[in-house]
């Protein structure tokens, strides 16, 4: 039984069921409103990301539901990425943010996971400099104020 | 989790979850990128404190003691309390940390603990609302072995204002701060329940812990904890001679009579009496009846300055004429309800020091909407002035010191006409005779 999906910019996805249920929202929403034809909106997602999620899903459609674990701990979580979702994920920055936001809006925790790793993984072993670059963030310290945050950081950095 | 808004390349707000899965060394990177980032990832440093080596506990100790020499200690001690609090293994850790902390507090070095004093710790208190619950949650053992006694003991030592409001408190914790909080000057036990350990219906003694007596100017005791001991209390005041002000939230057995004798001979300077509950009442066990409020204000021969009663415990016959030989010193009168308008204008009349005139306090009475005893009527209120010169009002003693008059001003009706208009002006006129008036 396909579902169809329509994007933002009303474009529309025909997609197994399986596989728009690796979403939890559609998951609810089709419990919701029952077995139909009728294509379900989706006014937060572009057909570009909308595409991309949808591969997401295709290619986990197998994986075993996460079970929503209340002690998860992110601290223990590996911030290992599968291989295939680490070429997955080397998109644009623009893209890799929308889909972190169409994974949080859709509710598809483990894309969310990986979206995440990602941005991690981007942060890692960069300086403040290097971070604020990539990520074409504004310093909005004073040189006084980014000093004494330093200082005051100093003792969590690796010497 | 994540917000939908964002402005491009930034970080959605509220993206923790990238941040939680970093490193200590990559948070401390981000903690200096941008005031938004800082602001997000701090407290995630600070969850790191249990996993430091020994290197890096020492350079975190540094910027503890430096940070406590620049006040910034304070800022961080919420932070300490978020994850600390729950951290076992980071108390350990700590615990040489605060040691040094205390002994530089201990010490009467000026100017370290002047950096204290700036920001009195009573504010920590404020910042930290959870803190005082929890520490008096403490499991006895976390209370007795882990950094936090030192902690609190810091903040005690320079603690002016302890507030155990609505909390259930061990007698043997309440010793514990109180021997060390040698600069207490407010001391308001408002608990629900003291709990006095395994020597059950024993009074504990607290005459050995006499180092913050001498400083302590109020006293707020509004139990309604029947098992309280009076003499428990009655061990407190007995030390403190300078006492200036005094709550008494209920009457609980024995507590006025020990007051009424106490007050001439131990309590000199106390002048303010306020018979009122610091926190809303949950239940109304011990009204204080009119004889209690007279045996109280009877306590002194003269000299109270301030009185405050509310709905709990409200003047009777008897209290008036007892407030009534306290005229000539009252200079804050807190009436809530009060009794008539006349009597409010006999105050106003008869006081010549008064200087706040509540009877309006009642946003927390909001069960006593009884208007009318806390107005005076507009006809008391010009009266004497209904001479045709216009100038012979009778002056009342409070005009030159009335600072500020909360009353309810009944008998004018809404309208411009005849009377009513003449009403409002002489009633302007005599309130313009209050020079002091705010």
């Amino acid at each position: 039984m396909p579902v169809t999906l329509t994007s933002l910019d009303d474009v529309k996805f025909t997609v197994d069921k399986d596989v728009a249920e690796r979403s939890i929202l559609i998951k609810n929403m089709i419990e919701d409103v029952g077995e139909s034809d009728s294509p379900i909106p989706l006014p937060n997602v572009s057909s570009a990301v909308l595409k991309k999620v949808i591969e997401y899903c295709e290619h986990h459609r197998n994986d075993p539901v996460q079970v929503q674990d209340e002690t998860d701990d992110p601290r223990k979580r590996s911030n290992d990425i599968e291989e295939w979702d680490m070429k997955f994920m080397a998109v644009d920055q623009e893209m890799l943010f929308e889909i972190i936001l169409a994974a949080n809006y859709l509710d598809i925790k483990p894309l969310l996971d990986v979206g995440c790793k990602t941005v991690a993984n981007i942060i890692k072993g960069k300086t403040p400099e290097e971070i604020r670059k990539t990520f074409n963030i504004v310093n909005d310290f004073t040189p006084e104020e980014e000093a004494q945050i330093k200082k005051e950081n100093e003792w969590a950095e690796d010497r | 989790m994540f917000s939908h808004k964002r402005t491009t390349y930034n970080l959605p707000e509220g993206e923790i979850v990238v941040f939680e899965l970093l490193t200590r060394h990559d948070l401390a990177q981000c903690a200096t990128v941008c005031k938004s980032w800082h602001a997000m990832v701090v407290s995630l440093i600070w969850r790191k404190i249990p996993e430091l080596s020994s290197t890096q506990q020492a350079s975190f100790r540094q910027m503890i003691l430096e940070d406590y020499n620049q006040h910034v200690i304070l800022q961080k001690l919420p932070l300490l309390d978020q994850h600390l609090f729950a951290c076992e293994e980071t108390m350990c850790k700590l615990d040489e940390a605060w040691e040094q902390l205390w002994q530089q507090a201990g010490e009467p070095v000026p100017g370290k603990q002047l950096a204290f004093k700036v920001q009195p710790a009573a504010a920590f208190f404020k910042s930290v609302p959870s803190a005082q619950y929890r520490l008096l949650e403490m499991q006895d053992n976390l209370w007795q072995d882990y950094y936090l006694h030192d902690l609190v003991r810091l903040v005690v030592l320079i603690l002016t204002e302890l507030n155990f409001a609505n909390s259930e408190v061990d007698i043997l914790d309440l010793r514990q701060i109180l021997a060390v909080a040698k600069e207490l000057t407010h001391l308001h036990v408002d608990i629900c329940q003291i709990i006095y350990g395994e020597e059950d219906g024993v009074a504990p003694k607290i005459d050995d812990i006499p180092q913050f007596r001498a400083g302590l100017t109020t006293l707020i005791i509004s139990t309604e904890d029947e098992d309280i001991h009076v003499e428990f209390w009655a061990g407190f005041w007995r030390d403190c001679p300078n006492v200036m002000s005094m709550h008494v939230g209920s009457a609980v057995p024995g507590l006025v009579e020990m007051l009424k004798k106490d007050v001439p001979v131990h309590l000199p300077r106390l002048n303010c009496l306020r018979m009122i509950r610091g926190s809303p009442p949950d239940s109304y066990e011990y009204f204080m009846s009119d004889d209690d409020i007279a045996a109280l204000l009877m306590a002194k021969t003269e000299g109270w300055t301030v009185v405050e009663t509310c709905p709990r415990a409200q003047l009777g016959p008897l209290g008036w004429s007892a407030l009534s030989r306290h005229y000539s010193t009252l200079q804050e009168l807190v009436l809530v309800p009060s009794s008539s308008s006349q009597i409010l204008v006999d105050i106003l009349a008869s006081c010549p020091n008064l200087r706040i005139l509540d009877t309006l306090r009642a946003n927390n009475y909001a069960r006593w909407p009884d208007f009318e005893t806390r107005a005076v009527h507009a006809e008391h209120f010009i009266d004497g002035d209904k001479n045709e010169t216009g100038n012979s009002f009778r002056p009342w003693a409070c005009e030159a010191t009335l600072q500020r008059l909360t009353v309810g001003i009944t008998g004018l009706e809404m309208s411009d006409q005849g009377e009513c208009s003449e009403l409002r002006a002489r009633l302007c006129g005599r309130l313009a005779r209050f020079t002091r008036l705010e």
